[in-house]
């Protein structure tokens, strides 16, 4: 008997050694691609990314399925981008990732170019006609250094543009909206008189901070911004030294909540402070104009704004020139050039980008819509207020040129952290665009 | 094993036998020299090779690049000194408080009043929640417009005392302290309490004896006999000071500028923000060997005292 359960021990220590060696290696086989799939055999594709949301999705998958059922898709989302882009480089790192995953422009392109097919060539194959029809703008954010077409872009957001609450502002007496700095600043102080919030900006956000520091940088320089990050400006140059002191400003003028650089934009200034009505006004992006027309379907505004109505406009010029906001792919597609399933993936694609799939999201007013043919609906009980804001939006977004996102993620981490410095008076102008500086000019632009 | 007859016989059967004892402890660790070699020691050598390296964290292109990414790192100025020291405050604050008033909690509740268990329960109650959850709380306490903190210094007359406590470049680090402690201070009072509980009440009969008060007894007999105790929670407080991350990026996220920026936020935002796997790395190998050089110190002063 002992000696029977000597066996077995044994054989059970073994199989388990066996087995956790074996899970270590198991991995995916090769193949042809698998086509569009028949009624009989389906081809199933895996999609990642942070967005759309769930609401967002159903509508979306739901004609899907009815224009395509026999591809399937499978998503998986995470909504906090960061946490979306750890799993998808892990996965991509070990030769697992997803045959679509999302990306949008600027550094992304640069990181995740090499794991992308070639986009153009597959557009070329499986999209007829999408260079007519795909703002060449956004193209051009997608395109590395190489020429790669490295997404297929999706939608379009930019920056930098003030939220408003009409309603609210009424009920404070005012109804004017502020059109050149000055009078921002004297709203502002009407509304610190009264006890409010003037406009809740997230400067803790980094992000943030460089999407105002661009928009900032091409009121007083139109395109330098982009000269510089690619080595051919110095941020020590005068357009950034105005930049710098006209954020310097916004700071002396105290337009933003008090210690602007410990609140996040979400869910702080976006939840706690714009939808509790503790301010008026929210520094934002052109995504908000989906809180200005709640889309079909989609959940309305929530808090004490429940019942207000929204506005949007351009966060008024600061500088001489009147440059307008930026605009940056915010979504894009790619197929991942280990994928087996390129032609459905494609198929999928070409849904989002000039298809039904394109109509439905920027309906849903998510971003401005890439497809150059593209008309965004409307529902039809809305105000004049929120027709004008959400067209407005959507014109600035088409007809602007000038890129949201820089291209080095570094570079972008300095621009931001010398913001906070600046604000906080930890360093002066002068230093923290030194700093800026020092750090693109190490930069390794391949 | 009937067959098995002859001397020689005997000899064969016996020695199989004694392959099998032999090969089944290994057979049962196995699992776990595979598991932490993986996980632990290939990541370790992994991680050390790429320091070398100007990797990107996600493809497998790395060159060697030899020591510029630790030349940056070790230029006096630069980004991780900053780090390094924001991290040894917190340490230093931390450890300190955290030690002091775990200390005097243990020493508090170890006397029998009435609800002391549920005292020791409120106090340790923080350490079972995540630091996400605290961290929000904070945020919310101490918003500088919205928060009820300032508002309750407003309604005591301290009005001039309110403040952007995360968003003040001169309060962050020590805001960030504070909720570290309010995390962390009954994890000292449990430890300290299990320690106080040790030591033979005899001990404390005869110092009443010999006419030591409170404070005699706290400082000759309490706190030399919990030398061991207090040592375990240095070494814990350096690897957990070491370790900080989630408090500090759901709190400040290294700012405002670089004000809380630690080395592990720092080791996050060059590996997975930025890009540059290489110089990660390379920050998290230096950490490897401080956290190495800060605890053989630690019980080196130990040993030493004894």
């Amino acid at each position: 008997m002992r000696g029977i359960k000597k066996v077995i021990t044994t054989v059970t220590a073994a199989l388990v050694s066996v087995g956790m060696l074996a899970a270590c290696g198991s991995g995916n086989a090769g193949g042809a691609d698998e086509g569009l799939g028949t009624a009989d055999k389906p081809v199933s594709i895996d999609f990642w990314a942070w967005q759309p949301v769930e609401d967002q999705w159903k509508p979306i998958i739901a004609e899907w399925e009815k224009e395509n059922p026999n591809i399937k898709i499978n998503l998986w989302r995470n909504a906090d981008q960061a946490e979306y882009e750890k799993k998808l480089r892990t996965a991509i790192a070990s030769g697992e990732g997803p045959d679509v995953f999302a990306l949008n422009s600027g550094s992304m392109v640069t990181q995740y170019g090499k794991f992308a097919d070639d986009m153009a060539k597959l557009s070329d194959q499986y999209m007829k006609g999408w260079k007519d029809n795909v703002s060449s703008t956004a193209i051009d954010q997608m395109t590395d250094k190489d020429g790669k077409l490295v997404g297929m872009p999706t939608l379009l957001t930019g920056q930098e543009y003030l939220l408003y609450n009409e309603t609210f502002l009424k009920e404070l007496g005012i109804t004017e909206m502020p059109k050149t700095y000055d009078e921002l600043v004297k709203i502002c102080k009407q509304l610190k008189a009264k006890g409010l919030v003037p406009i809740a900006y997230g400067a803790k956000d980094i992000w943030h901070l460089v999407d105002l520091f661009v928009y900032l940088s091409n009121e007083f320089g139109e395109g330098d911004i982009y000269k510089a990050e690619d080595g051919k400006m110095k941020f020590t140059d005068e357009t950034f030294v105005k930049t710098m002191k006209a954020w310097k400003q916004m700071a002396d003028d105290q337009i933003f909540e008090d210690g602007a650089v410990g609140v996040p934009t979400y869910p702080d200034t976006n939840d706690n402070y714009f939808a509790e009505r503790k301010t008026p006004f929210l520094a934002s992006g052109s995504w908000h104009s989906s809180m200005v027309v709640i889309p079909e379907g989609m959940p309305g505004l929530t808090g004490k704004i429940a019942n207000d109505t929204l506005g949007m406009i351009e966060f008024p010029q600061v500088g001489p020139i009147h440059s307008g906001p930026t605009t940056g792919v915010d979504y894009a597609l790619t197929v991942n050039k280990d994928s087996k399933r390129k032609e459905a993936s494609m198929k999928f694609i070409e849904f989002m980008t000039t298809g039904k799939g394109q109509t439905l999201w920027t309906n849903m007013l998510q971003g401005s819509p890439v497809y150059t043919k593209a008309k965004v609906e409307l529902r039809k009980d809305i105000t004049e207020t929120q027709r004008e804001s959400v067209e407005m939006v959507n014109k600035t977004q088409s007809e602007s040129k000038l890129t949201r996102k820089l291209k080095y993620a570094d570079l972008e981490n300095e621009i931001g952290v010398q913001m906070q410095n600046v604000y906080t008076g930890q360093s002066s102008v002068e230093d923290a665009l030194a700093s800026i500086e020092k750090v693109n000019e190490s930069v390794d632009r391949g | 094993m009937k067959a098995i007859q002859s001397k020689s016989g005997k000899t064969t059967a016996r020695s199989s036998r004694s392959w099998r004892y032999r090969i089944i402890p290994y057979l049962y660790v196995l699992p776990l020299v595979i598991i932490s070699g993986a996980f632990i020691y290939y990541c370790m050598g992994f991680t050390i090779a790429m320091s070398f390296t100007d990797w990107d964290g996600i493809s497998m292109d790395a060159s060697f690049i030899g020591l510029k990414n630790y030349t940056k790192l070790l230029t006096p100025g630069s980004i991780f000194f900053q780090a390094l020291l924001n991290n040894l405050i917190f340490l230093v604050v931390t450890v300190v408080v955290q030690a002091a008033l775990g200390l005097l909690l243990a020493v508090i509740l170890k006397e029998r009043m009435p609800g002391s268990n549920l005292f020791k329960a409120f106090f340790f109650m923080p350490v079972t929640m995540a630091a996400v959850i605290i961290a929000a709380v904070f945020r919310g306490v101490l918003d500088p417009n919205l928060g009820g903190f300032n508002q309750v210094l407003a309604d005591i007359g301290l009005g001039g005392l309110a403040h952007s406590w995360f968003g003040d470049p001169k309060t962050a680090l020590l805001t960030i302290c504070v909720v570290n402690i309010f995390q962390w201070t009954g994890f000292s009072m449990i430890i300290y309490y299990a320690g106080l509980m040790s030591i033979p009440q005899e001990v404390y009969e005869a110092a009443k004896i010999d006419g030591a008060g409170f404070w005699k007894t706290l400082f000759y007999v309490t706190l030399p006999m919990l030398r061991g105790t207090t040592n375990v929670l240095i070494v814990l407080g350096i690897v957990g000071s070491l370790k900080t991350f989630d408090i500090v990026m759901q709190t400040t996220g290294g700012g405002p500028g670089r004000a809380t920026e630690f080395l592990n936020t720092y080791l996050y935002k060059v590996g997975i923000q930025q890009y540059e796997g290489g110089l990660s790395s390379a920050i998290g190998v230096l950490v490897l060997i401080i956290a190495i050089l800060m605890s053989l110190g630690q019980m080196w002063l130990s040993n030493r005292e004894k």
